[in-house]
């Protein structure tokens, strides 16, 4: 019931893009065949991991726009360790894990500790970590074509009774699990949604509005760096702009899902759909042999619309009555 | 206001990695019943709206005049997108093509697409760029990859006397074409011991406006640059417009891998010397033609094989070669593409 209700309250706009979108390519051929979702599910999967931290970092009233250059400096990284300097494939991608959350760290300290602007904390980081990424080759790319254990990642299925899903699938799945009981069940969760709403009212409640927040960007810049490595194992590529364009697609992601940039709010079901929207209109575009172009530019505009809506019923909400 | 903010710089970040390319593929859209029976050829090239995807564009054009094939020209919007070049091959699995025809970002990472659209049934092939090691049944190329930069580089040697400094620019560092390009031009001017060439290798993403940019930084870094050689179809116009801005036209010399029309004013105006060049058109048209004949038949393409108004192809092994030209200030007026 919950669940119904929170789609009700917030969620109708996401949800009628999904269906409107269903409907207009329905009729193309194979837009329903189970091999083309699942193939999308691989492509979506990566960005969706994004989306789902950036879900938390936004209802803290954040933003994180290094998203896509952290998924590239660790695509670079675990193939500079593996391949330039003959790592363990597996240690190499621990190493630059842990680079990713180097990366989250000095987002969550300059924002939470300092007190600096999101954007331009982030804007810096996103040149740092592409910067990185190309210095490490001077900008060629790295093949893990040979790494065949590091590939199954991406291209493996789990079976499930009845049917298999793509590990990528899996993957995102469980992410939404945790961060949704980690938003709705836990202190922490309702700890990030009260700083959202009001940093000042949090702290006077003597909320540790500093850690929450340090911690939400740690958990963003490890998913992005999640990202990065499924991204290297389905192209069996370690490559610097790995992520490109991550932060508008997670961003839009969320916002579509009904997700308030403003803070206070954060709705993983949301950012699911929203997820999912991206993918069918990804889809449907590529069936119909529409550039990519095209799909972008009619993301733009959907997220423009999404933040009119949400900045409407912001107003509605506060002039109509106090709930 | 605040999230409005927000999102306009989201937005602004993602427009402005998108806004260089402003044409989109015109091919046709639906298999619709017209089509239907024809092969579906699908071209995936590594970035759509330059000159050189829109002379692209007019061979699939004609091939699907002339060839009874349903073929189309797609596409990431920028430059050197990795990953969607892997997104666009992974989804022609979904719509079940015949046949896709790659021009390679970079030669490794289509692998696993490809693998995939061959393990689905999809005929794969690369053209313009190689996979070397795909599961690729030809690659047809518009000219000796290696060779092409040796004779763009022995050309500039003479322009310039054989001595003096000369930048390389590329498009990608990833592309495989561009890399044995690259590789050609170096093998060449270590002949001539009165020519250094200046490092780094500079890449444009395969887009005119960084080709300039790029250009002026290594002029301020080198006032003395006697030369500039450029493997991808932006570099040599890009260099000289940069040399105009610069006030350096015609005092640097330029030769190119690039279209006609594309520096047809700077080779009028004596600021670029010369390029060399296939005519992509031709080289679409060419391989529509032998992926449609391999579909059918099964049939693979042949030493001296003719194929009508381009002229004779030459293989070798996997690869195939069609015709090129050398283009310079007599002779431009006579090219079209």
């Amino acid at each position: 019931m919950r669940l119904v209700r929170e789609i009700a309250k917030y969620r109708l706009g996401a949800v009628a893009v999904l269906i409107a979108v269903t409907i207009w390519f329905a009729r193309t051929p194979h837009f329903f065949e189970a091999e083309t979702l699942f193939g999308l599910t691989r492509q979506y999967a990566e960005i969706g991991i994004v989306a789902v931290g950036m879900t938390l970092v936004i209802a803290t009233g954040g933003i994180d726009i290094s998203v896509g250059g952290t998924a590239g400096m660790v695509s670079m990284l675990l193939g500079f360790l593996a391949v330039g300097h003959g790592w363990n494939i597996w240690a190499a991608l621990g190493a630059a894990m842990i680079c990713a959350l180097g990366i989250g760290a000095v987002n969550g300290f300059a924002i939470a500790r300092l007190g600096m602007e999101p954007v331009l904390v982030t804007l810096a980081t996103m040149s740092l970590t592409r910067g990185i990424a190309y210095v490490l080759t001077q900008g060629t790319s790295l093949s893990l074509y040979s790494y065949d254990s590091f590939r199954a990642i991406s291209s493996t299925d789990v079976a499930l009774p009845g049917v298999s899903v793509p590990t990528p699938a899996i993957i995102l799945l469980v992410t939404v699990a945790v961060a949704y009981v980690l938003l709705r069940q836990t202190v922490f969760g309702r700890q990030i949604l009260a700083l959202g709403q009001s940093e000042a009212a949090a702290k006077l409640a003597g909320i540790p509005v500093t850690r929450a927040k340090f911690q939400t960007y740690l958990l963003l810049s490890l998913l992005a760096g999640l990202a990065g490595a499924l991204i290297s194992s389905r192209s069996a590529t370690a490559f610097a702009d790995a992520g490109r364009n991550y932060e508008f697609e997670a961003i839009t992601a969320v916002v579509l899902g009904g997700t308030s940039l403003s803070g206070g709010e954060g709705s993983l079901i949301g950012t699911l759909i929203g997820v999912a929207t991206m993918a069918a209109l990804r889809n449907g575009l590529a069936l119909t042999g529409q550039s990519d172009l095209v799909r972008t530019q009619m993301l733009a505009v959907a997220l423009i619309a999404a933040v009119v809506i949400d900045n409407a019923r912001k107003k509605l909400i506060r002039g109509g009555s106090n709930t | 206001m605040k999230s409005l903010l927000k999102v306009l710089v989201a937005v602004a970040a993602g427009v402005s990695l998108t806004g260089c390319a402003q044409h989109q593929s015109t091919g046709p859209v639906s298999s619709g019943s017209a089509d239907a029976g024809k092969p579906h050829i699908v071209f995936i090239f590594k970035v759509m709206g330059i000159s050189y995807s829109d002379s692209l564009q007019q061979g699939v054009d004609r091939a699907n005049k002339e060839l009874g094939v349903n073929a189309e020209l797609i596409g990431p919007s920028t430059g050197n997108d990795i990953q969607g070049q892997i997104n666009l091959i992974e989804q022609q699995i979904a719509r079940k093509v015949d046949a896709v025809v790659i021009s390679a970002n970079d030669a490794d990472s289509v692998k696993p697409a490809m693998d995939k659209a061959t393990a689905a049934g999809i005929k794969v092939y690369t053209w313009d760029s190689d996979s070397p090691g795909s599961k690729r049944l030809f690659y047809v190329a518009g000219c000796d990859d290696v060779q092409i930069g040796r004779d763009v580089a022995a050309r500039l040697a003479e322009d310039i006397g054989e001595k003096g400094k000369v930048g390389i620019m590329t498009g990608t560092l990833t592309a495989n074409n561009l890399r044995l390009h690259v590789q050609g031009v170096r093998e060449e001017l270590k002949k001539h011991p009165q020519i250094t060439v200046v490092e780094p290798l500079l890449a444009c993403n395969d887009q005119k406006d960084q080709a300039v940019n790029k250009a002026i930084s290594l002029l301020q870094a080198h006032p003395d640059l006697a030369g500039m050689a450029g493997v991808c179809s932006p570099a040599a116009p890009g260099t000289a417009e940069a040399l105009i801005q610069a006030g350096k036209a015609g005092k640097v010399k330029v030769w190119g891998i690039s279209l006609p029309s594309e520096v047809k004013p700077y080779l009028k105006k004596g600021i670029v010397q010369g390029a060399i060049l296939w005519n992509p058109a031709d080289l679409t048209y060419a391989a529509a033609m032998l992926v449609r004949d391999n579909l059918k038949t099964g049939a693979m393409p042949k030493d001296g094989q003719e194929i009508p108004g381009i002229g004779k192809l030459s293989v070798k092994g996997e690869q195939v070669l069609i015709p090129g030209a050398v283009i310079t200030r007599e002779n431009v007026d006579r090219f079209d593409f």
